[in-house]
């Protein structure tokens, strides 16, 4: 991750995965998925493959998902995604894209999750700058 | 005590910024992950999936009161679950939506002193019934967009829709003067009179709008409507009477011609009717959620 967006990246998540359009084309390459600290979600795909038909469907806005594994082993989706750039780099083709919905989980434990025990929530709040706590336990 | 109970578990809030970068960046018009709520839920019968939905929805109340609250709007970035304390090792589970909510100048509605109290008590009286009776989450939405907004007539219009927004939905059973059985008699007579006087001396859709626009004399109008739902909640003074009457007069001139101006000097005057309808609108919000916090800080210097 460049340094210049540390600061402002409050999740990133890499791996290897398909982008997927409404129509079933598939799209293989290896992403990125940036969450800010402002609440957007925006990602990079460098498709291994290049096709003119991916041109179009950038022109028409077309939407796509981004099923994949990240390098740690964990399954991501990100839903509802849009490109914004595509262009060519190094020999490769980068859609640069935003998201609207991500989806990060360990399939394994995943499937141990209705077992019987406490399930412990963090929610990340944007805009709530109270100093107070709202519980002391 | 510092705590606010739920139904289904207690919240917990952990600040991610220090207190001088929450004071730079709450005021930076950029939306920030500044607060992080946790909590802890046994998983005895329900499932997963259910667990999130009850949490996500207690969290959204919880949000749209803070929210009313410090006249920001709060939303939620992401969720995670973990299987135990929170680490890397324990990670199950986690969403995250897009969402860049409206970022207003800060000025709270209700004072951070007494935050704690006012979200433990409105938690309480915030139900589906007064939602749905007023209207709460929709109007609250207009409320908190008028708050963001750079123009003054569209801050207005915002604050004016959530104002419409309440009114539409608390005074719907009172939105006829008099009873529709009674009324359609009275349009039938009214009908006959028509035909009689106007028929074939003007033009026949002039005359179809006339017939049509009959409908509407039976129904309640803004300022009635207004006095009837600031009597229902209690605050019918003299300041409520005095600012509906602004309140009105710019509503109806910027609804008519799109803009606002009458005269040499009148510039202000959208911007400070506008802090008379958001004082009002913070005590119909806080009447109707049985909070009594008067009094409450005065915006309206703020109007320049």
């Amino acid at each position: 991750m460049p340094n210049l967006l540390s600061r402002y990246i409050s999740h990133d998540f890499v791996g290897k995965g398909e982008m997927i359009f409404i129509d079933g084309t598939k799209y293989e390459g290896n992403f990125s998925v940036y969450v800010f600290t402002s609440g957007s979600i925006i990602g990079s795909i460098f498709l291994t493959k290049f096709s003119t038909d991916i041109n179009e469907r950038f022109q028409n806005g077309q939407k796509f998902s981004i099923i994949g594994k990240l390098n740690d082993g964990l399954r991501i989706s990100a839903e509802s995604c849009v490109m914004y750039s595509l262009s060519h780099h190094l020999g490769t083709y980068v859609a640069r894209f935003s998201a609207n919905y991500t989806k990060v989980f360990d399939d394994d434990r995943l499937k141990d999750l209705d077992k019987r025990g406490d399930l412990h929530f963090e929610v990340g709040i944007l805009n709530f700058y109270s100093r107070f706590e709202l519980n002391s336990n | 005590m510092n705590s606010i109970q739920t139904e289904i578990c207690v919240i917990k809030t952990k600040n991610l910024l220090s207190e001088e970068e929450a004071a730079i960046v709450k005021n930076s018009f950029i939306p920030h992950i500044s607060t992080v709520f946790t909590t802890k839920i046994k998983n005895d019968e329900k499932t997963w999936k259910d667990i999130i939905e009850e949490l996500m929805t207690t969290i959204s109340k919880v949000l749209e009161l803070s929210s009313f609250a410090l006249a920001t709007e709060h939303t939620w970035s992401y969720l995670k679950i973990y299987s135990g304390d929170p680490s890397i090792s324990s990670f199950v589970y986690s969403e995250i939506k897009n969402t860049l909510p409206i970022v207003p100048t800060s000025h709270e509605t209700i004072d951070v002193s007494r935050l704690q109290h006012f979200l433990n008590k409105s938690y309480q009286n915030y139900n589906n019934e007064i939602n749905t009776k007023y209207n709460f989450s929709a109007a609250l939405r207009w409320y908190l967009d008028s708050t963001s907004l750079r123009y003054d007539v569209m801050k207005y219009i915002s604050a004016s829709t959530a104002l419409e927004s309440i009114l539409d939905s608390s005074i719907r059973d009172e939105e006829s003067i008099i009873d529709k059985k009674t009324f359609k008699t009275v349009v039938v007579k009214l009908e006959q009179i028509l035909e009689q006087e106007l028929r074939g001396k003007i033009e026949s859709h002039d005359f179809d709008s006339l017939l049509a626009s009959l409908e509407n004399i039976n129904r309640r109008p803004y300022r009635s409507k207004a006095k009837k739902l600031l009597q229902s909640l209690g605050i019918l003074d003299n300041e409520a009477k005095e600012a509906l009457e602004d309140i009105i007069s710019v509503r109806n001139k910027i609804t008519h011609t799109g803009r606002f101006r009458i005269g040499a000097g009148d510039e202000k005057k959208v911007i400070q009717t506008y802090f008379k309808l958001f004082r009002l609108l913070r005590r119909i919000f806080l009447r109707i959620l049985s909070y009594d916090a008067d009094p409450l800080p005065d915006f309206t210097e703020l109007s320049g």
